[in-house]
């Protein structure tokens, strides 16, 4: 017997088969039976995209810039994005080295391009790459993105650093940073990953 | 509420994405990967994760000594931090899993959606543990002055962040729908 399961949502947490609401003002409806929040299906906005294009700008013009400076008897000392990857590979730690490279620039890099292609494939008729690979990517990046942690761990080792030397200080790429973040931040929550398969 | 009839895997028609009912061997696989983690742990804990050179001394710390050192320049705040972050985070996260994954075989007094309020935490926190990996690699970028003042990463800094990455793909894997399942 057919059975119309539009209205049908489970519930990712534990596995209730749940009714949907048809209330369009409520957003997000709780699971009856684990409370937990079930997002009904957003609407995507153009400005995900937006801050998806301005957030790979600013990481562009971030690698560019010292995250962190200090002065000890007249040598200039600097941290950049790519130099604290380097410095990783030059004293052999490979594995590290790998990890911080994917989840401090490349999941973000790409976590910003997923979205920046799906709209293209959405708006355009160009097709690059298949909307499930656009989907499961998008969620990937997402969630081996840290570089909000890395935000945090700056000023950690600002606050270390200050304590051995005192000329240590916040340099232009951090402040470029947090704007980068911001934007980041937005891109993906203004984007719906489900969107990529234009329904 | 709609009770399903069949629970055959299907592939969505939509994602081409294989649907089962529940994601295959998922809490064998976690628990597997949890006491890996457990096990990268202890070496993450006792062998020195930064060797800072001063006027050619060289002096090894681990994670502990971090803090305390945090400690004894007076910044509270930052030695919480990195201890929260490097110590508890990560005990929290494996004890919490391994409880989760015992609670299923034992039967242990509490209800589903503490187990899954558990869960959701130990998804939430699982990769600010990363924030001493990244303090050491910034670190270590910066303060290269050779001989005169230099800072490394220790060989608990590779057994550290597998400790973290593992972790988070054993939550990742969990399916926790088979908390609720009889």
């Amino acid at each position: 017997m057919d059975k119309n399961i539009d209205e049908i949502i489970e519930c990712y947490n534990c596995g209730l088969f749940i009714k949907r609401h048809n209330d369009t003002n409520t957003k997000i409806q709780k699971c009856p039976r684990c409370n937990s929040k079930i997002k009904a299906q957003n609407r995507h906005s153009f400005d995900s995209l937006y801050y998806a294009v301005s957030a790979l700008l600013l990481f562009g013009i971030l690698n560019v810039y010292p995250i962190i400076s200090l002065n000890i008897n007249e040598t200039e000392l600097k941290a950049t994005l790519i130099g604290t990857v380097s410095i990783l590979l030059e004293q052999n730690f490979f594995f590290v080295a790998l990890v911080v490279f994917f989840t401090i620039i490349l999941a973000p890099i790409l976590n910003s391009l997923v979205i920046i292609f799906a709209f293209i494939q959405e708006k355009t008729k160009i097709r690059l790459f298949t909307d499930t690979l656009l989907h499961d990517s998008f969620h990937f990046f997402k969630h081996w993105g840290f570089i909000e942690v890395f935000v945090i761990s700056i000023i950690v080792t600002y606050i270390k650093l200050i304590g051995m030397v005192s000329s240590t200080k916040f340099d232009i790429g951090f402040y470029i940073m947090l704007a980068y973040i911001f934007c980041f931040y937005m891109s993906n929550r203004k984007f719906v990953g489900e969107s990529v398969f234009g329904e | 509420m709609y009770e399903k009839e069949n629970f055959d895997d299907f592939v969505c028609t939509r994602c081409n994405h294989k649907v089962r009912k529940r994601i295959k061997n998922s809490l064998q696989v976690s628990l597997a990967l949890t006491i890996c983690a457990i096990l990268l742990y202890i070496p993450a804990m006792i062998y020195p994760i930064m060797e800072v050179t001063t006027l050619g001394v060289k002096i090894q710390s681990t994670i502990l000594e971090g803090v305390i050192s945090f400690l004894n320049m007076n910044s509270y705040f930052i030695a919480i931090v990195v201890f929260t972050a490097s110590v508890i985070i990560p005990m929290i996260k494996l004890l919490g899993l391994l409880f989760i994954f015992i609670s299923l075989k034992v039967n242990i007094k509490m209800s589903n959606n503490r187990k899954i309020l558990i869960f959701k935490f130990i998804e939430a926190i699982g990769k600010w543990s990363m924030i001493d990996i990244y303090v050491v690699a910034l670190l270590a970028s910066i303060v290269q002055l050779d001989e005169v003042f230099n800072i490394k990463g220790g060989i608990a800094a590779t057994s550290f962040a597998l400790m973290v990455i593992v972790t988070m793909i054993a939550a990742n894997r969990f399916d926790t729908r088979i908390i609720w399942d009889e």
